[in-house]
């Protein structure tokens, strides 16, 4: 398993925290609402200890994942217990929580969501490390956690993951941020913090 | 590169590719159809400024952020609605999600929007759907809850409620029709409507249902039949279940148990016919006993004048012996109208019982098992221990003769303390054994029992199924247990024996007397006697009576002569003999004016009627008593000797 040192670890942080926070700025203006994004700490584990990670079941999780491309490869995920998603979206468009399912239009609210928090922190994170990244347009799923981390097999086994949390008036709403790499393309994010650290 | 996006005309999604800058370079076919602008329209313009949407800041900012981080925006219908407006009417506009792409070389964004107009409205009408099925299914919920409330409320009526169809059939029976009647809820909706009807109210079946296919209700009172062949009466109301087009669909009956009702009423019913026999037996034996008090006196006068003559004395005796018969036959009849002399004392009624139970044991021919069964403790009485001594010795004396032809008799006297949770049913016949301590007795035998016509009748006076028996035994029992404040009452199937219940209400923690007699008192000197008593024939021979027995007597006609005369003659008494109940002025009213010249002045009240109800105006004066007509003369002047030595 990979690991990273205290720098490395505060940098990354630091790096997702300034994403996050442009993120919540672009939300806040947006709807509207008064909409909070705290990401409390970050950490790399397996990804076969995903699963145990979570104190929640996600048997039903809906996920917002970018792949992106550049001088290092991988997929960028928002991750939300299925009850929750549907409680941030219902929130954001100021609608009653009527069915537990997430139609076209509440998938599409938490796409924008989504797209919003990833362009913030990969944004940061690629203009601070000054290496471009491409992106895939956003997109919206439904599965179990078993099913997310076996979409790719060239992902790597360890991942970064930023528990997040958005609190919309009121409403606190839990998920997390979880960015997969492809094979050692973890090795170069990390020189690059390095090269920038120093 | 405009060549190579003809291609995007074909695609279901609008497309348009701009400068960064916002110049448009494609418009595509969808797009012009959507917006209502033509492609040429468009091409050349700047859609920033085209368009107001994309000049709100968050969505420039983005468009700046796109273009710093190249990450792909979505700007999503429920959010924002559209980017580029596309007319629905003149006020709507199409919901529209939109993706904007930096393309390679940093220098386009390529803008497609997807239309999301038919899902919004699939679902606003989805929703409507919902609401409408939501409202559906709590307005259900309400009358499912409203209904179930309603089945509850029928199910714990007190009344059993049934509802049958046109045909009679049952369709619907509560939870009290299978307590009233035995059949389980399963067996109910087997049932016919004339099926709980006695064979013998068949009739009444056809004219309940035709007073109903009428249309109208019917009421009354009705025998019905439980599952146990049984029956009882019930009031009953049927009336048809008419539906919104007025005809009648099914019929509702509500049966209310009147059984014990009836009982009570019967109960009622027993209870004011003793009443009226009592007041006619008492008011009859009170003009006896006046007359066989003048009878006696006069009797007691003309003995000692014939001691010369023996035959005639002889002839006397037997006249005295026939009154003083005539006296005993009066007094049990007092003692059922509860207007007899009651010697009232506090006693353990246990061990009365066992003293009398010596007495009982003789009486109780050996053939025949008699047992005592007596529970522990004092039983603090307080009542007349004769007249109850009088009333067990006569039901004792009546088991033993139900019990004389049967082998294996058996007579059983028990005592024990009165649980009211024990017997509900008793209380509901009597109140009064709900509250209070009461001591139960009961004289039990298994002999031939009572008829079941006899049954209500055995407490009256002349009653009897006896050859030789005057009919006043039992009549005078429930007059001692009456007079007592207790009940009784007769449980009895013929050829089963009988088993007679007394109540009898018991004193709290009270230290009862001494039962024992009075020591004897010696005679002593002639004591001047007002004597006061408005029946001529009583006052005169009271007064010829005491002054043979050697006592001065000034006799008065009512109490406002005797109050007259006391003061005319003022200190010259010894002691007042005062009838209670008299005209003008009655005993105790005299006796108050008579104590405001004499304060000491011993005084007698005699009285013919019911004595509790004199005792309370007697006991209000000191040195007093309170004795019973007719009176026995050597008792009297016992009596009229106590007192004045008593005085002194």
């Amino acid at each position: 398993m990979l690991k990273i040192n205290p720098e490395q670890a505060d940098a990354l942080t630091e790096l997702i925290n300034i994403g996050v926070g442009k993120a919540a700025a672009t939300l806040n203006s947006m709807v509207g609402h008064s909409v909070e994004l705290n990401v409390p700490y970050v950490s790399i584990i397996n990804k076969e200890n995903l699963i145990e990670h979570f104190p929640y079941n996600f048997e039903s999780a809906s996920s917002i994942s970018m792949n992106f491309k550049g001088n290092f490869d991988g997929k960028s995920v928002l991750l939300f217990p299925k009850e929750a998603a549907n409680i941030l979206a219902a929130s954001l468009t100021d609608e009653p929580i009527d069915s537990p399912d997430i139609d076209e239009l509440r998938a599409g609210t938490l796409t924008e969501v989504g797209n919003i928090l990833i362009n913030g922190i990969m944004g940061s994170m690629a203009n601070m490390l000054n290496t471009p990244l491409h992106y895939s347009v956003p997109d919206y799923n439904e599965s179990n956690i078993e099913t997310l981390i076996s979409l790719d097999p060239n992902l790597a086994q360890s991942l970064l993951i930023a528990e997040t949390s958005f609190c919309i008036n009121d409403l606190k709403v839990s998920g997390s941020f979880l960015l997969f790499f492809q094979i050692s393309s973890f090795d170069t994010l990390l020189t690059h913090i390095d090269k920038a650290l120093t | 590169m405009i060549h190579q996006l003809s291609i995007l005309n074909h695609i279901n999604e609008g497309a348009c590719l701009i400068k960064i800058d916002g110049e448009v370079l494609f418009w595509n076919h969808r797009l012009e159809g959507w917006s209502g602008i033509t492609s040429e329209t468009m091409i050349g313009q700047n859609i920033f400024e085209r368009f107001e949407k994309f000049q709100q800041p968050h969505i420039k900012n983005r468009i700046n952020m796109l273009i710093d981080n190249k990450v792909p925006l979505i700007f999503s219908a429920s959010l924002h609605q559209y980017l580029i407006p596309c007319p629905l009417t003149q006020k709507t506009f199409r919901f529209q999600q939109t993706v904007l792409t930096l393309l390679e070389g940093e220098q386009h964004i390529l803008i497609t929007t997807q239309d999301f107009t038919e899902h919004v409205q699939r679902i606003a009408t989805q929703k409507k759907t919902n609401q409408r099925l939501f409202e559906e299914l709590h307005q259900r919920e309400t009358l499912e809850r409203s209904n179930q409330r309603l089945i509850a409320a029928i199910n714990q009526a007190a009344e059993a409620i049934i509802i049958t169809n046109q045909q009679g059939q049952l369709q619907y029976a509560n939870a009290t029709f299978t307590k009233q009647t035995g059949w389980s809820p399963e067996q109910a909706l087997e049932l016919h409507y004339g099926q709980l009807l006695p064979v013998s109210e068949t009739h009444v079946e056809q004219h309940i249902i035709n007073t109903i296919r009428s249309g109208r209700s019917w009421q009354g009172r009705q025998q019905l039949l439980r599952q146990d062949g049984t029956s009882f009466t019930a009031n009953v109301s049927i009336a048809p279940i008419i539906n919104d087009d007025g005809s009648s669909t099914h019929t509702v009956a509500i049966q209310e148990d009147i059984t014990q009702q009836l009982a009570l009423e019967e109960q009622y019913r027993q209870t004011q016919k003793q009443e009226a026999l009592t007041t006619l037996v008492g008011g009859i034996a009170h003009d006896f006993n006046n007359l066989l008090s003048g009878i006696l006196g006069h009797l007691y006068l003309a003995a000692r004048e014939v001691k010369t003559l023996p035959k005639t004395a002889q002839r006397l005796d037997k006249i005295q012996k026939s009154a003083y018969e005539a006296a005993d036959i009066v007094k049990q009849l007092m003692t059922f109208a509860r207007r007899d002399q009651m010697d009232v004392k506090s006693f353990p009624l246990q061990s009365f019982l066992k003293e009398i139970s010596k007495l009982l044991e003789h009486n109780v021919p050996e053939n025949i098992k008699f047992t005592l069964d007596f529970e522990l403790g004092p039983f603090n009485m307080h009542g007349d221990p004769d007249h109850l001594q009088q009333s067990i010795v006569s039901l004792v004396h009546n088991a033993v003769e139900a019990c004389n032809q049967k082998n294996g008799a058996h007579i059983e006297l028990k005592l024990q303390h009165w649980n009211p949770s024990q017997n509900e049913t008793a209380c509901i016949r009597h109140p009064a054994l709900k509250h209070g301590a009461y001591a139960h007795l009961l004289v039990r035998d298994n002999g031939s029992g009572i008829h079941p016509d006899h049954c209500e009748r055995i407490f009256d006076p002349f009653f009897t199924t006896k050859q030789i028996g005057s009919g006043l035994g039992l009549a005078m029992v429930k007059g001692c247990i009456l007079h007592h404040h207790g009940i009784i009452e007769v449980d009895s199937r013929q050829g089963q024996g009988a088993s007679f219940h007394i109540y009898l209400p018991l004193q709290v923690e009270q230290e009862h007397e001494n039962l024992l007699a009075d020591d004897t008192v010696a005679v002593e000197a002639s004591t001047r006697i007002l004597l006061v008593d408005d029946d001529p024939l009583v006052r005169e021979t009271s007064a010829e009576l005491l002054t043979n027995l050697g006592h001065h007597v000034t006799t008065a006609i009512d109490g406002q002569d005797a109050v007259e005369l006391f003061n005319q003659y003022s200190g010259q008494f010894d002691l007042v003999l005062m009838d209670m109940v008299m005209p003008r002025l009655n005993g105790p009213s005299a006796m108050r004016q008579i104590r405001q010249f004499d304060s000491d002045i011993p005084v007698i009240f005699a009285t013919a009627y019911d004595q509790t109800v004199s005792l309370k105006e007697a006991e209000e004066f000191q040195h007093s008593i309170l004795i019973s007509k007719p009176f026995n003369p050597d008792n009297l002047l016992d009596l009229i000797l106590s007192m004045r030595r008593s005085l002194k």
